[in-house]
């Protein structure tokens, strides 16, 4: 029983070491969290235009084309949660900042109404754990427990592939945080990946879920105020299947919420294109999310309407 | 809680811990086992150890009345009637109702144009409620047919039942060969419980590097099947036949080696399936603890094959059918035991040998021609059978093989370089298994002066944990569970 006991401590003992080592190695090496972090970082003094939220806006607006000063946080799969933090970290120390825009996500406007998915709730359960390690990790924000910090506890990602690439993969997005979406991925099926779940409007709302959204709304809109930016919310385009499976209903809501945080928030602006005629099929890598060449164009209008530059400069 | 989970590889040193340092004496060990394996299951849902624990009682009673009116033949038969009705009873409401219901309703509409108006439930289903169900089972059956005595010991009885290393997923275990394990003091084993960690670390391998690999491949593609090249499609089905393989004997490995570090012996579930010469041979080495369990308690009180021809046909379709339906409540599982007793009865009515007196390749390193192509045949029949097992209808199975016909058999612009060297690894895993086969499991490294230095069996454990910890990214719960 000695042995056995001194032979499997070994083991877990070298187990360990290497799995430290892995953490480390993997701390040194660039990834999304990680360079987009100590991009904001390094450029506080120059970036005019801070854009967050999630894949709606890393996968669909492209910097580059939006003018200069623009760069793009956000992260796919981002809990407004997150967005919140970085909005308190960062719009206070960035003394050029002019424009915050964040994704108004039709999604999270469901507050316990959505039908039950099993499927893609474990799917969401899993990768919170992801998320939580990655904040945790790379962005210094802590809201889970200590073990958060470990990737090869936590990770649902592919982590240890990081070490064999070049920094440029690793990093994901380009140097400004866009991701393309390359049309020449598109999938057959492309209308009907990425639809909201379709809500069951006779389940009653989940009053604390729903009070916890609007709170992190109105504390983003509180920061951009007191430091004299406009907060940009803005629903971006979607194709048609995504608009056929909206419910009327939560649309409503959310138009009744903006204009209230509008009467509380003088700074907030509200821009809602997801029925846009501009955009075309093409324009879309799935229901939800824009291709490269829709993210183009999407970023032409945000510059020229939001941003109220002229489409060249 | 799952195999690859944080939170077992904290419970697993704790419970080892107690088992081995703190509860000597076989009767608390027995008393932590249950508490453990109610540890372990409810950390998926609690509720639901009251199945198991109503599992597990039912069985226990039946036992000590069938043992009580000893002589009494017809009291013990309805006692055993009782218990087995019982728990089907359970296992039906939960797993079969509104699958019965469903069709039921659709069946008396289309005779009589009559709509019942019955409602269907949303149920959860318990994991592993057929594998408990089927474990406490031949128990009753077994005490009524006196291959074993009742047991008096509620706790050895209930620790028989909820051992959680093969609880939710297998070995389906018969009384005759675990309870007496728990009614002995065991003692501890170096080399059997070296070996035990050595089975888990492959049953990962197998779960986490090669099943999970192909469950993402295999996902990904199956929604759009429409779409696909022909030469698509058969890879799906192939990774799809070293998916489940993977997934449910890497399970059967790492409850196996787990159950050994307890100085318990589960039975064999896998004996290198693949590597089989026809499909009855298949059948012989694929699940062996389901497909023996069938054998014993269904196929044989039919008459197995003692009867005329077209008894034991019969009782080949009807063992089957319900060896599908224990898989699901969906006919594809039904047709997809249908498809197997088709080619059992084939086998059977024109007296094709099934039956092999030695292993594949016995004393060879490489297999003959005809047994080459007798396993290549086996295996394509075994990937035919696993596509309309992995189909959510049977329209999707019609669809999907029509696919594999009509769509273009190669488009090479679309050809998805992830799936062929996850087809890779898989060939790679063949190999392995395939100079390994005459052992227990792939990781039993032989003796030989190399393998004896200790540092190279290390350099082999640390290889195979660095794989698993490279390809952990994208881990799926096993697919078993949902039985």
């Amino acid at each position: 029983m000695k042995k056995f006991v001194r032979n499997c401590l070994l083991f877990a003992l070298i187990s360990a070491i290497l799995c430290v080592l892995l953490e480390v190695l993997l701390l040194f090496k660039v990834n999304t969290y990680s360079y987009k972090r100590s991009y904001v970082e390094s450029h506080l003094d120059d970036i005019e235009c801070l854009l967050l939220g999630n894949s709606y806006i890393e996968e669909g607006l492209d910097p580059s084309v939006m003018g200069e000063g623009v760069f793009n946080m956000a992260i796919s799969g981002r809990d407004l949660e997150y967005d919140v933090k970085l909005a308190e970290r960062y719009i206070p120390v960035m003394p050029s900042l002019k424009t915050v825009i964040v994704p108004l996500d039709y999604r999270l406007f469901g507050f316990g109404r959505a039908v039950d998915n099993p499927e893609e709730k474990k799917n969401e359960e899993d990768l919170s754990d992801t998320y939580r390690c990655m904040y945790y990790k790379y962005m210094n924000i802590h809201t889970g427990g200590f073990w958060n910090w470990s990737e090869v506890l936590n990770s649902k990602y592919n982590y240890v592939y990081r070490l064999f690439q070049s920094d440029d993969v690793a990093r994901e997005c380009d140097p400004l945080g866009y991701i393309p979406l390359s049309l020449s991925k598109k999938r057959p099926d492309w209308q009907y990946r990425a639809l909201p779940r379709l809500m069951d409007m006779s389940k009653p709302i989940n009053e604390s879920e729903k009070n916890l959204l609007l709170a992190r709304y109105r504390k983003i809109a509180e920061t951009a105020c007191a430091h004299n930016c406009r907060l940009v919310m803005i629903r971006p385009p979607m194709y048609k299947t995504y608009n056929e499976a909206m419910e009327p209903e939560v649309n409503e809501e959310i138009s009744c919420f903006i204009s209230s945080l509008q009467e509380e928030f003088p700074c907030v602006e509200y821009y809602n294109y997801n029925n846009d005629g501009r955009f075309v099929e093409d324009d879309f890598f799935d229901a939800g999310h824009l291709s490269d060449h829709g993210a183009e164009k999407f970023s032409r209008i945000v510059r020229e309407e939001i941003l109220n530059l002229p489409f060249f400069y | 809680m799952l195999f690859n989970s944080f939170e077992f590889l904290v419970f697993l040193p704790i419970v080892f811990s107690l088992y081995w340092f703190v509860f000597k004496k076989r009767g608390w060990q027995n008393f932590l086992v249950i508490a453990a394996s109610y540890v372990f299951y409810g950390w998926w849902n609690w509720r639901f150890l009251v199945l198991i624990i109503f599992t597990s009682l039912c069985s226990y009673v039946s036992g000590l009345l069938i043992e009580r009116y000893e002589g009494r033949h017809r009291v013990q038969k309805a006692v055993s009637a009782a218990n087995i009705v019982l728990n089907l009873a359970v296992l039906g409401f939960f797993k079969y109702y509104n699958f019965f219901i469903e069709n039921f309703s659709a069946l008396l509409n289309s005779l009589f144009g009559y709509e019942p108006g019955w409602v269907t439930l949303q149920i959860i289903l318990p994991v592993g409620i057929s594998f408990y169900t089927f474990q406490a089972l031949s128990y009753s059956i077994d005490v009524f047919r006196g291959k074993i005595k009742a047991t008096h010991d509620p706790v050895e009885f209930f620790a028989y039942i909820s051992f959680f290393p093969q609880l939710v997923a297998g070995p389906i275990e018969r009384a005759t060969s675990l309870l007496p394990q728990f009614q002995k003091e065991r003692q501890f084993d170096y080399s059997t419980a070296a070996d035990g960690l050595r089975q888990m670390l492959w049953g990962f391998f197998k779960k986490i590097v090669v099943a999970d690999n192909c469950a993402y491949i295999v996902n990904q593609y199956w929604d759009t099947f429409q779409y696909q090249h022909g030469a698509m499609l058969i890879l799906l089905g192939v990774l799809f036949t070293f998916q489940i393989y993977c997934d449910f004997s890497g399970y059967s490995d790492i409850a196996i080696g787990c159950a050994r570090l307890f100085g318990i012996n589960l039975m064999r579930n896998f004996n290198y399936p693949y590597f089989s010469r026809s499909i009855p041979e298949f059948w012989r080495r694929w699940h062996i603890s389901l497909t023996s369990w069938f054998r014993d308690y269904v196929y044989f009180p039919l008459g197995g094959s003692r009867g005329t021809k077209a008894a034991t046909v019969r009782n080949i379709f009807i063992v089957w059918a319900i060896s599908g339906l224990w898989h699901g409540a969906n006919w594809t599982f039904v047709c997809w035991g249908l498809f197997h007793s088709v080619i059992l009865s084939i086998y059977f009515l024109f007296g094709i040998k099934s039956k092999y007196e030695r292993d594949i390749a016995y004393g060879r390193i490489l297999p003959s021609l005809r047994e080459f192509f007798q396993v290549l045949l086996t295996f394509a029949l075994a990937v035919v059978g696993w596509i309309i097992f992995r189909a959510e209808s049977m329209g999707q199975v019609f669809a999907y093989f029509g696919a594999i016909i009509h769509n273009p058999f190669i488009q090479f612009s679309s050809v998805n370089v992830r799936a062929i060297l996850t087809l890779c690894m898989c060939l790679g895993l063949t190999v392995i298994e395939w100079i390994q086969r005459g052992r227990q499991h792939a990781l039993q490294l032989p003796e030989s002066k190399f393998f004896d230095c200790k540092a190279v069996r290390w350099g082999v454990y640390f290889a195979g944990l660095f794989i698993i910890l490279l390809c952990k990214g994208s881990s799926q719960t096993f697919i078993y569970f949902q039985f």
